[in-house]
């Protein structure tokens, strides 16, 4: 990452070191506080960059795995998710070049080595291979028949001059032999590269035999990370955290006279004095920054890569520091002066301390600021097993392209040399970059041409038939068996998506809530604030709930620092400890019952008051109303435009029915504190109700429609607008605001509920065939109840699979993907495009939902090839750690990503952004946001487009580094489209990804 | 009647067996088979403590003995094997097949599709095998069986993740500080057949649970006592021996509910409560139990309170109560001290099977109350002058130094004794096999690359000599 362009532009030191340290921010996880959990690209640093150099390059600076690996890529081929020809394909649109003339081309060696793939020697397992499992005994048994006779060919000619007839069996172990043989001899013992410098004292250290001394040092900075940023969660708040983390640390371990008398650890002998020096000095976190790079040494040139490296030793918590630094509001109940710079100088402190200690402890001289630098690896000897792992691997390569030893032995020196260039350049990270797009292409074909084959098939256009019912969902791909589910059982429904926020982004506070929140994306900031508020005769019920909450929240705080402290500890748990069994065991052996008994409870205990979204200024004295600087509701004028930017786009005002449902969502589970990664992302990684049902009420706005009409969109008089909230983990709609519908709508309403209840039940079925512990002979009603009781749940770490398996995104219009099963993995955003003749409307849909879906897509890529580095690893051993994060055990980094148990079904492969109109259009509007047109040009998502008139499908494509950009044709189609009676008859019992099929429409 | 017990106490023994001697001889049962051999299991073995308990009522026996022969006889001296099952131990065999019964249910769903599955569902039998085992041993020798298999699979079980390093190295610190204490444990038994010639209850107490005294008295009792004050110690992590608690939460959250919420820790206050006699007959070793108590429940309650981590936290906290069962029993309060160890083992279980609720919890609450949690912390802020309090909570922030401490008097100095054994050893090999081979050629060895090294090369060098026709 090049940044030393900016370096110069700063004056003073400290400002140059601002600078750097922002730029080396952004390498750092952007992930804030967990609650809020936001999907977003978790390479985004790295975004300007073409996808395929950004992974390797990230790889390379977080020690991480760019792509999956190549085993895993051969059990694809293997099983056909790869097939030869997708490979042959990928390999087509690469550069190609002669190594040979005539006889070997690169697109031909990497063919071949791909399709039959490389086995993996490492000095590790080089002499394994060779004693056990025969390497030099046999040819690999997949060669092709002319390769393998051209080997043995010249092999056996060579040694039947004694007379005898050899077996096979000895002919092919001679030919072998005689192969790796002339492999070993044409490739020198190569010197083993030079030790690279060391990057931080730390490595200076370990490499001259002493201790690691981050070790030492993340012990401590994790417990004072985490008590700084705690939330709320220890008892005792860190004494003078208000003052920045640098000073509060400093003045804990800088006390001087008898309380200094502590036993330190071996390697911070000295701490104290140390922070006291710096208090003395009256030090800023700069200057002390700034202090110790200079005493180590470090060259201003070198500072980013020095600051990087100490950082990257403990990311999460860095990366928090510097979240909570750029936006503080990130916090959820404390905020807390946070600041990357405190942290830097906290950290190089301790380091310098630690660093001293263990230099000396490791018996080396001198002062470890001044030597460190010259600290080498002493030159490894050249490794015998190394070297017989490459010549190996030369081995195999040879055997492949059937070039036997007598070749090999008489082949120049330049052509020898071609050779091995070729193969070293065809690493393993090309060739499982390689192998990735052919993965990727299958895809691609997996999906476009059923879609073009049903293309052709049916009429796209939106049916002038007034549908019976229209609902809207989020675009989310989790909804979209939930609509096929509802078309399955009610086709006279119109489904439709848009992003789940509904055009309306608001600063939202419930009656339940203690502050505002945003309900948008996270790139939009609410210059609107909505407050919900008892209706007017049912003020007293709500006063009596906020009572009771507030008594319950007492008695249960109460309860809960009482079981923890020391004397109010023994009388509860000696006294009343045994009445925890009651809600242990029915918790965990019967959780749903439990869950049903709480809610009860709840029922009985706290009243329920109609509510309504207060101050919708709706007149003049209204206009002016603001609270906490945003501005109270939204005027008739910016209703209208909200509701229009929702129906126009989707085509739906043209042919509104009685009924329009809004489907918000969200998702609820027991005991996961990645609860709000499966809530909505167009919500900011919050639940859509209140959108949906703001819509609504906005919709039915009498004012509104007039306003509208006048903007020349009608809305039908006995239209009626219902805003609805689907759960997506335990499968719940419920509608808001029932009463206020028109008497006339009563049928509409009933029809309503029974259609979505029949559905959101099929829609638990379609989600229980991935999960192992549902047996696939369920009937919807058994699957609604099991996934209930997933989310109601303590030891349940799936209780949704959220967006794993997402893959797609359909701009266009439903008829075009109606009666298809795809499978949950395609985000599908309602888009006319015979009413978009300027494409304002494309433009402003692949804006707002195109980095959305991206983010999702990536963010699931990258938890799912790395887990460990990317994601935060399994969910087993999560400790939640000062309310903002999870930690592994008792002392690690702060966990960012995804759990594996969220993404172990994942699929990685880029997003396919299908759009519904010309390539140029597409292109016109979606190069409109600079981002969505740097993640189409940098290969980051994959475009195709569909004519809306003739169905004809052009696909994106561009070389590896976005270069040559155009769009190919795509005219791949299937010759029959499996077809079932309903979307179970084709998915039960089946736990696997299912391609698309069609299911019938009744 | 009484075999019943039996079938308490190995039933948890016999699927751990079946499991883990099926799984070495290549069975890989499925996630299906080994829940419902596990919850099977905890569900005969709970209608077994109910028979048992009932047939106890309803005969008015406080008592149920069971002999299961004996392990050696040598002349005069017998070596028995026998089950008590007393009025001490019934609450916790009872508690402990509900406990592990629960924690077995709640891991079905929680390590499904985890590739340690099986291994965790053997720990967790042999863990329930070996508490009910300790909980049910009418002698302190047959007690150490219990106590090593509790010991061992509660290591066992912090290192789950055996592929990262922090798991594994924290295993290997508790179970080393299981090590140094359980010394006191074997010692204390050999040391109670030197003096009283006998390891069992009946022989050592004049009468039942909680009405004998005992019959050792004076030094042995001292000598004795104190060996399994040290024992105790470590098990419920009483200072200065705290330091493992924290680290043993990297395991997987069940095993932290049932180790350090449930019933490992309480295993120390069992071993103490059942040698009450003996410990109320020394008056040291009574003192010394209630000191340690008291330093350990201070201690942990402060080093709990500056906890941001959700697990932690509740093991402090454990500890700290851990420290007032201490007190209970030092004082002689048996019956208090029961009922605590109950109530306890059923709240921390809780607390810590909801532990990644915490973020949710907190939320709630914090919305229910209005945005404004009541201040915690303040009264120490009234008391405390501030200079003080930074340097508390340091203390607190540093854990109290033990693990400084222990790693200054104890790790340091064995370091260095064996540092100093192994020059003298080489010294003297060297003397014996002459000088040791060049420095490169042992730094080869160390990195694993004896594999091709000189002879290999050789060989390999006649292989293709071989060939080279």
């Amino acid at each position: 990452m090049a940044h030393s362009k900016h370096q110069e532009t700063g004056t003073t030191p400290a400002e140059r070191l601002g600078q750097v340290l922002s730029h080396a921010a952004h390498l750092l996880p952007a992930q804030g506080p967990i609650g809020v959990f936001i999907h977003h690209n978790t390479l985004h640093a790295f975004q300007h960059l073409p996808f395929e150099q950004a992974v390797v390059e990230a790889g390379r600076i977080f020690g991480a795995e760019p792509f999956l690996t190549e085993a895993r890529y051969r059990d694809e081929i293997r099983r056909g998710r790869i097939l030869p020809g997708d490979i042959d394909e990928v390999l087509g649109e690469e550069k190609d070049l002669t190594i040979w003339p005539r006889t070997l081309s690169r697109q031909g060696l990497r063919r071949t080595l791909l399709r039959q793939g490389l086995r993996r020697f490492t000095a590790d397992n080089i002499e394994w291979m060779i004693e056990e499992e025969g390497l030099l005994d046999r040819l690999r048994d997949d060669l092709e028949p002319a390769a393998r006779e051209s080997i043995l060919g010249v092999a056996s000619t060579g040694s039947t001059d004694a007379g005898n007839e050899l077996t096979a069996g000895e002919s092919e172990r001679q030919a072998a032999r005689a192969l790796f043989a002339a492999c070993y001899r044409r490739l020198p013992l190569s010197e083993s590269p030079e030790a690279p410098r060391p990057e931080r004292p730390r490595d200076a250290i370990l490499t001259a035999g002493g201790e690691d001394i981050d070790e030492e040092i993340n012990a401590l900075l994790i417990r004072l990370c985490a008590v700084f940023l705690d939330q709320g969660q220890a008892y005792w708040p860190m004494p003078q955290r208000r003052s920045g983390f640098y000073q509060a640390v400093r003045s804990l371990f800088g006390t001087a006279g008898i309380f200094a008398l502590m036993p330190d650890r071996r390697h911070f002998k000295g701490l104290g004095a140390q922070f006291q020096r710096q208090a003395n000095d009256r030090m800023t976190a700069s200057e002390v920054v700034l202090s110790i790079l200079d005493k180590f040494g470090v060259a201003e040139a070198d500072w980013e890569s020095f600051l990087t490296a100490e950082l990257l030793s403990l990311p999460g918590w860095a990366g928090l520091m510097s979240q909570l630094e750029s936006n503080p509001a990130l916090a959820p109940h404390e905020p807390l002066p946070a600041s990357l710079l405190d942290y830097l100088a906290v950290r190089l402190t301790l380091m310098e301390t630690a660093a001293a200690n263990a230099w000396r402890m490791s018996g080396q001289t001198g002062e470890v600021a001044s030597s460190w630098r010259r600290v080498v690896a002493p030159k490894s000897l050249p490794s015998e097993a190394a070297h017989m792992a490459e010549v190996a691997r030369l081995y195999d390569a040879a055997q492949m392209l059937g070039i036997s030893a007598g070749e090999l032995s008489s082949l120049s020196e330049v052509e020898f040399q071609r050779l091995m260039a070729e193969l070293t350049i065809f690493d393993e990270n090309e060739r499982r970059r390689l192998l990735h797009l052919a993965y990727e292409r299958r895809h691609e074909k997996e999906i476009l041409a059923p879609i073009n084959h049903h293309r052709q098939a049916i009429n796209p256009s939106r049916s002038a038939e007034r549908p019976r019912a229209q609902v809207f969902f989020c675009i989310d791909e989790r909804e979209e068996s939930m609509r096929r589910a509802l078309e399955e059982c009610a086709p006279e429904v119109e489904t439709l998506g848009a992003a789940g926020f509904f055009g309306v982004a608001v600063n939202y506070k419930g009656i339940d809530d203690a502050h505002g929140v945003a309900l948008c994306p996270v790139v939009v900031t609410p210059q609107h604030a909505i407050i919900e508020k008892p209706a007017a005769n049912e003020a007293h019920l709500h006063e009596k709930r906020q009572r009771r909450r507030r008594l319950w929240a007492d008695l249960t705080h109460a309860s809960f620092i009482g079981s923890r402290t020391l004397i109010r500890g023994w009388i509860g748990t000696t006294g009343l400890g045994i009445a925890s069994l009651f809600p242990l065991v029915m918790r965990v052996l019967a959780p749903r019952r439990a869950g049903e008994i709480y809610r009860w409870l709840g029922k009985r205990f706290l009243p329920d008051p109609r509510t309504e979204l207060t101050l919708m200024r709706n007149d003049q004295s209204e206009q002016a109303a603001v609270t906490d600087q945003l501005l109270l509701g939204f005027t008739i004028c910016e209703k209208a435009e909200r509701v229009a930017s929702v129906l126009r786009p989707a085509g739906a005002i043209r042919n509104l029915a009685r009924l329009v449902v809004i489907l918000g969502h969200g998702s609820t589970s027991l005991n996961n504190p990645h609860e709000s990664a499966h809530d909505c992302g167009a919500c900011g990684g919050r639940r859509g109700g209140p959108n949906a049902r703001l819509f609504a009420a906005m919709a039915n706005n009498p004012n509104v429609r007039r306003q509208l009409r006048d903007m020349g969109s009608d809305i039908p008089e006995d239209t009626w607008f219902l805003g609805g909230y689907h759960d997506t983990c335990n499968d719940d709609v419920i509608f808001f605001d029932e009463q206020l519908a028109p008497a006339s709508h009563a049928e509409d309403l009933r029809f309503a509920r029974t259609v979505l209840d029949a559905a959101r039940a099929a829609n638990a079925l379609e989600r229980s065939r991935r999960f192992e512990a549902a047996w696939a002979d369920k009937s919807p009603a058994a699957a609604l109840r099991h996934v209930q009781e997933r989310a109601e749940h303590l030891a349940e770490p799936r209780p949704e699979y959220g967006h794993a398996t997402n893959a797609v995104t359909i701009v266009g219009r439903r008829q075009m993907t109606t009666g298809l099963f795809l499978d949950r993995r395609a985000f599908l955003i309602s888009y006319d495009p015979t009413t978009d003749a300027d494409g304002r409307s494309l433009a402003a849909l692949l804006g707002a939902a195109g980095p959305v879906c991206a983010g999702i897509n990536l963010e699931y890529y990258f938890s799912y090839v790395d887990n460990e580095r990317y994601g935060c690893g399994t969910k087993l051993p999560h400790n939640v750690t000062g309310l903002v994060g999870v930690m592994n055990g008792h002392a690690s980094d702060l966990r960012t990503g995804l759990p594996w148990q969220m993404v172990e079904v994942h699929e990685p492969v880029r997003l396919l952004l299908i759009v519904e109109n010309t390539p140029e259009k597409t292109l016109a509007a979606a190069f409109q946001s600079p981002v969505v047109r740097e993640l189409i040009e940098k290969r980051w998502i994959r475009l195709v487009t569909i004519d809306p008139v003739d169905g004809t499908i052009h696909v994106y494509r561009s070389g590896k580094n976005g270069e040559d950009a155009r769009f190919e044709p795509f005219t791949e189609t299937v010759e029959r489209l499996p077809e079932f009676n309903s979307s179970p008859e084709w998915y039960l019992g089946k736990l696997e990804h299912l391609p698309i099929v069609r299911i019938r429409q009744s | 009647m009484e075999k019943i017990s039996a079938l308490i106490v190995f039933l948890p023994g016999l699927v751990a067996a079946t499991l883990g001697l099926g799984w070495l001889l290549g069975w890989k049962p499925g996630e299906r088979t080994v829940a419902r051999m596990t919850s099977s299991c905890y569900l005969l073995a709970g209608v077994a403590v109910v028979a048992l308990l009932g047939w106890m009522l309803q005969t008015g026996q406080h008592e149920v003995r069971l002999s299961l022969g004996y392990w050696f006889e040598l002349e005069e001296y017998r070596f028995p094997l026998v089950l008590l099952i007393d009025r001490l131990s019934m609450p916790l065999v009872a508690l402990s097949v509900l406990l592990v019964g629960v924690i077995g249910a709640f891991s079905v769903s929680y390590v499904h599709r985890d590739e340690g599955f099986l291994r965790f569902f053997v720990l967790l039998n042999l863990f329930g095998f070996g508490i009910l085992l300790l909980f049910t041993a009418g002698s302190f020798d047959l007690m150490i069986a219990g106590w090593e298999l509790v010991g061992l699979t509660s290591v066992l079980l912090i290192g789950f993740f055996q592929f990262r390093n922090d798991p594994v190295r924290s295993a290997l610190r508790v179970f080393l500080t299981y090590r140094i204490c359980d010394i006191g444990l074997l010692t204390g038994v050999a040391m109670l057949h030197h003096f009283a010639g006998t390891g069992s209850f009946d022989q050592l107490f004049t009468g039942p649970w909680p009405n004998g005294i005992s019959l050792l008295t004076g030094t042995g009792a001292m000598i004795v006592g104190a060996l399994f004050l040290l024992a105790a110690m470590g098990k419920a992590a009483q200072v200065p021996f705290s330091g493992w608690l924290p680290r043993a939460m990297e395991g997987p959250t069940p095993s932290s509910a049932i180790f350090y919420g449930a019933l490992s820790v309480h295993a120390g206050a069992y071993l103490l409560l059942r040698a009450q006699p003996l410990i109320a007959s020394s008056l040291v070793v009574s003192a010394a139990v209630v000191t340690i108590g008291i330093v350990t429940a201070i201690h942990g309650t402060m080093v709990g309170r500056a906890c941001a981590d959700a697990k932690t936290a509740i093991g402090y906290a454990a500890m700290s109560q851990l420290g007032i069962i201490f007190v209970e029993i030092g004082l002689g309060l048996k019956w208090i001290a029961l009922t605590h160890i109950t109530g306890h083992a059923v709240v921390r279980t809780l607390q810590f099977l909801r532990a990644p609720s915490m973020l949710h919890d907190h939320h709630r609450l914090h919305a229910a109350a209005g945005g404004h949690l009541g201040e915690t912390g303040a009264h120490f802020e009234m008391l405390l002058p501030a200079s003080l309090r930074v340097w508390l909570y340091r203390l607190a922030i540093e854990r109290g130094h033990h693990d400084t401490m222990l790693d200054r008097c104890i790790v340091a100095p064995v370091i260095r004794l064996a540092g100093q054994m192994e020059m003298i050893e080489e010294r003297l090999a060297n003397s014996i096999i002459g000088p040791a081979r060049p420095e490169h050629e042992r730094l080869a060895i160390r990195n694993g690359l004896r594999s091709i090294g000189k002879s290999g090369r050789v060989a390999l060098g006649h292989k293709l000599e071989n060939a080279d026709v």
